[in-house]
C-alpha cells in the first residue's frame, strides 16, 4: 500500500463532501471544514485497513460526513453526492478497462506493483479532483436556479438518479455474475448510463417547464394585484373630492352660526356634523397611501394584497415609505416580505379580541442604506430568538414552519442582505438592510 | 441646570396649550426642567437651540410636528437639532397620515410619538414623555447606557433594562432579553461581559444575568428566577457568584 493509493481512496470519499462544500464554501464555519476533513482521514484509514475496494462503501460514507457536518440543503447535497457517485463508479470502470487494455497489466499488477501503482492512482485521483469540480460548479448553478427552493422537486429528482443509480449498479453486478460477455457489460452499461442521463435532463427541463408556469401564474397575479390597487386609488381620490365639497358646507354652516352669535346650536352642530368627519379622515385606505413610493411593482402588490386581507380581519396596517424608493435585489426582497406579512398577519390573528392587533411595514433610506421592516403584535411571549428560524419551528402547530426556513435560505445566497430579528414593547420585528448600489455592506 | 424643553408647531394657539399641560407637569413632578419657548418656525427654534449650546446647555427635549407649513418639515428639522445636540429627546406630535413612527425612531431616534387626534390622550402621553426622558437622563448621568452593534445598526440599552444575555445557537451570536424584548447580536458573552457593569456576574457558562432583576435563587434545583418569571439555569460555580 502507497500513498497514491491512500489519497484516492481520500479522494473516493472526499469528492462527494467536496461537491457539497465548494459551492456552500462561504457559509461553511472553518470549524466544520476541518472536522471534516480529519473523519475523511480517518474513514479513509479505515477503509484502506480493510482493503474493501467496493464503491458504495466509500459514498456511503462521503455522504455521512457531508449529512454529520453540514445538516443545511440534505436533499441537494445527498443528490449531488450520488450524482458524484454515479460518476466516480463509470470513470472508475472505464479507467480500469482502457488501461489493462492498453498495457496489458493485470488487476494484481496495478494494486500491488509501485511501478504502476504510482501513476495510475495519481492519475485517477486527478481524474476525480476534476470531476468534483465540475459537478460543484453545477451544483452551484443549481443552487440559484429556481428549483432549489423546490422541496418536492428535489425529491424527486433525488429519488429518480437514485432508482437508475440502484438498477445500474444491480446489472453489472448481475451480469458479472453471469459471466456474460465483457463486451456486452460494457455496452450495457453504456446504454443504461446514456438512457438515464437523458432522463435525468428531460425530468429537469419538464420541472423547469413548470416552474416556469407557476412564476407565470404568480405573474398574472401580482397584475391583478395592481389593478386592484389602482382601483382603490381612483376610489379614494373621489372620496376626498365629496369631502372637500362638504367640508366646504360645513365651514359655512358654521360661519352662519358663528355669526348669529348662537352659541348653543354652533356647539351641537359641531358635535354631530362636524367632530365626526375626523373619522372619515382616518380613512382605511389612507394606511395604503404611502404604497406609492415603492418602485418595484412587484412588492407594491404585495403589501398591498396581504395588509388589505389582514385590515379586512380586524388588524390595524401601518405602511410608512415618505420617499420615492427604489428597491435593489427587488425579487429577494419581495419574496422575503411575503414571508414575514405571512408570518406577522397569522401572529397577529391569534391576538386576542380586544387586544391592539397592529401591522407595520416601513421602508426608508439613510444614506445608501435601504431598511425594509415588518413589525406586528405578539400574541404571546416567543421563544429565544435562534429557535424560530429553524426547520418546523411554528407557533400554529406540527406541519407549519417552513418559512423563515426558507427566508433563511434565500438569505444565505444573498448575503449582501443582512437582516435583524428583535422584540420591541411587545412588537416583533422583521428587519433587512441593504446598500443601495446593491454591492456587500 | 435646568433641561429646556422646546416646542414646535406652525399653530400657535397649540403650541400654547402644550406648553400649558408641559408646565403643570413639571410643577407636579419638580422636574428639573423649563419651557424654552414655543416656536411657530424651525428657524426661530434652531436659533434658541445654538443660543442655549453657546451656554452650554448640552441636551434637550423636543416636541415637534411633523408638518409644519414651511419648506422644512419636523423630520429635517429633527435632524438638525440631532446635529447640535445628538442626545436630546425628540417627541413628535403629529397628525395620523403623517406618522413614520418606524423611519423616525431609526434615522433620528426619535423618542416618541404622540397622536393629535385624542386631546385627552395627548396630555397623558406628554406627561409619560417626560416622564421617560428625566428617567433616561439619570441613566445616562450614572453611566449606565451600553451600545451594541451589528453591522449596520446600533442599539442602545439602559443596562438596568436588560434581564440576561445568553449564547444562541447560532454560533458566535448572543441573544439579549430586556424588560421589554430581546434582541440578537454578533459577539461573545465574555466580550459583553467586560462592558458591562458588575451587577452582571455569569451565572453560567452560556448565562450572563443582572444581579438586580433576580427574584429567588432556587439552590437545590439549580435555577434563578427573574422579575419577569423567566428561569433561567446557574451553575454551582455561579451559584456563589450569584448570592455574593
Amino acid at each position: 500500500m502507497n500513498i497514491a493509493i491512500f489519497i484516492y481512496y481520500f479522494m473516493s470519499i472526499a469528492y462527494a463532501p467536496l461537491t457539497y462544500i465548494i459551492p456552500n464554501k462561504h457559509n461553511i464555519p472553518k470549524n466544520k471544514l476541518s472536522l471534516s476533513i480529519f473523519s475523511t482521514m480517518v474513514v479513509t484509514a479505515v477503509a484502506v485497513f480493510f482493503i474493501s475496494s467496493f464503491n458504495i462503501c466509500f459514498t456511503f460514507a462521503g455522504c455521512m460526513i457531508i449529512l454529520c457536518f453540514f445538516s443545511i440543503n440534505k436533499m441537494t447535497s445527498v443528490v449531488f453526492a450520488f450524482a458524484a457517485f454515479v460518476c466516480k463508479i463509470v470513470m472508475d470502470y472505464i479507467f480500469f478497462t482502457l488501461i489493462r487494455k492498453q498495457f496489458a497489466i493485470t488487476e494484481a499488477q496495478l494494486i500491488n506493483d509501485a511501478k504502476y501503482t504510482i501513476p495510475f492512482y495519481t492519475a485517477l485521483t486527478i481524474i476525480f479532483l476534476i470531476i468534483s469540480f465540475l459537478l460543484a460548479k453545477l451544483h452551484f448553478k443549481f443552487l440559484q436556479t429556481a428549483l432549489a427552493s423546490d422541496k418536492k422537486a428535489i425529491l424527486s429528482i433525488g429519488v429518480f438518479v437514485f432508482i437508475c443509480l440502484a438498477l445500474f449498479l444491480f446489472n453489472i453486478k448481475y451480469e458479472a455474475k453471469k459471466h456474460f460477455p465483457d463486451a456486452l457489460v460494457r455496452y450495457n452499461s453504456i446504454i443504461f448510463f446514456v438512457f438515464f442521463s437523458v432522463a435525468t435532463i428531460f425530468i429537469i427541463i419538464f420541472l423547469r417547464m413548470l416552474l416556469q408556469i407557476e412564476q407565470l401564474k404568480y405573474r398574472n397575479l401580482q397584475y391583478e394585484q395592481l389593478q386592484d390597487y389602482t382601483r382603490k386609488t381612483e376610489e379614494l381620490y373621489n372620496e376626498i373630492r365629496t369631502f372637500k365639497h362638504e367640508y366646504l358646507n360645513k365651514l359655512l354652516t358654521l360661519h352662519f352660526y358663528i355669526s348669529d352669535g348662537d352659541i348653543s346650536r354652533l356647539k351641537d352642530y359641531y358635535e354631530s356634523s362636524v367632530l365626526p368627519t375626523k373619522r372619515q379622515l382616518e380613512n382605511d385606505f389612507q394606511a395604503f397611501s404611502d404604497l406609492g413610493n415603492i418602485t418595484a411593482p412587484g412588492l407594491k402588490g404585495l403589501v398591498y394584497n396581504k395588509l388589505i386581507r389582514a385590515q379586512e380581519s380586524g388588524a390595524q396596517v401601518h405602511i410608512e415609505i415618505k420617499e420615492k424608493t427604489e428597491i435593489p435585489s427587488a425579487e429577494e426582497i419581495t419574496e422575503l416580505a411575503g414571508i414575514y406579512l405571512d408570518n406577522a398577519i397569522d401572529e397577529v390573528m391569534t391576538v386576542q379580541k380586544q387586544q391592539p392587533k397592529n401591522i407595520t411595514v416601513a421602508i426608508f433610506r439613510n444614506a445608501n442604506l435601504l431598511t425594509v421592516l415588518v413589525s406586528n403584535t405578539l400574541a404571546s411571549p416567543l421563544p429565544p430568538l435562534d429557535k424560530i428560524d429553524s426547520v418546523g419551528f411554528s407557533t400554529r402547530g406540527t406541519g407549519r414552519g417552513m418559512g423563515l426556513y426558507i427566508a433563511e435560505n434565500i438569505l444565505k445566497r444573498n448575503p449582501h442582505i443582512e437582516h435583524h430579528t428583535y422584540i420591541k414593547n411587545g412588537m416583533f420585528y422583521q428587519e433587512l438592510k441593504i446598500n443601495h448600489d446593491g454591492k456587500e455592506a | 441646570m435646568q433641561i429646556p424643553v422646546y416646542i414646535c408647531d406652525d399653530i400657535l394657539e397649540l403650541t400654547e396649550q402644550y406648553k400649558k399641560i408641559i408646565e403643570s407637569t413639571i410643577t407636579m413632578e419638580e422636574y428639573p426642567m423649563t419651557v424654552a419657548g414655543c416656536f411657530t418656525t424651525p428657524k426661530q427654534l434652531i436659533d434658541a437651540v445654538r443660543k442655549h449650546t453657546a451656554q452650554g446647555i448640552d441636551y434637550g427635549i423636543y416636541f415637534l410636528d411633523i408638518d409644519l407649513a414651511c419648506d422644512t418639515d419636523g423630520f429635517s428639522l429633527a435632524k438638525r437639532i440631532r446635529e447640535i445636540d445628538s442626545r436630546g429627546f425628540i417627541i413628535f406630535i403629529t397628525t395620523h397620515g403623517n406618522l413614520a413612527v418606524e423611519t423616525f425612531r431609526q434615522q433620528i431616534e426619535a423618542m416618541d410619538f404622540i397622536l393629535k387626534d385624542d386631546f385627552d390622550l395627548l396630555r397623558q402621553r406628554i406627561k409619560e414623555c417626560l416622564k421617560i426622558a428625566y428617567e433616561r437622563r439619570s441613566a445616562v448621568k450614572q453611566n449606565q447606557i451600553i451600545s451594541l452593534s451589528d453591522k449596520n445598526r446600533q442599539i442602545f440599552y439602559n443596562e438596568n433594562d436588560i434581564l440576561y444575555i445568553t449564547a444562541a445557537k447560532k454560533p458566535h451570536h448572543i441573544i439579549i432579553f430586556t424588560t421589554d424584548g430581546q434582541d440578537i447580536f454578533r459577539g461573545s458573552l465574555n466580550n459583553i461581559k467586560e462592558n458591562l457593569s458588575n451587577s452582571f456576574v455569569l451565572c453560567h457558562r452560556s448565562y450572563i444575568v443582572n444581579k438586580n432583576h433576580i427574584k429567588s435563587v432556587d439552590f437545590v434545583r439549580k435555577e434563578i428566577l427573574l422579575s419577569n418569571r423567566t428561569v433561567i439555569p446557574v451553575s454551582s460555580n455561579g451559584l456563589s457568584s450569584v448570592s455574593s
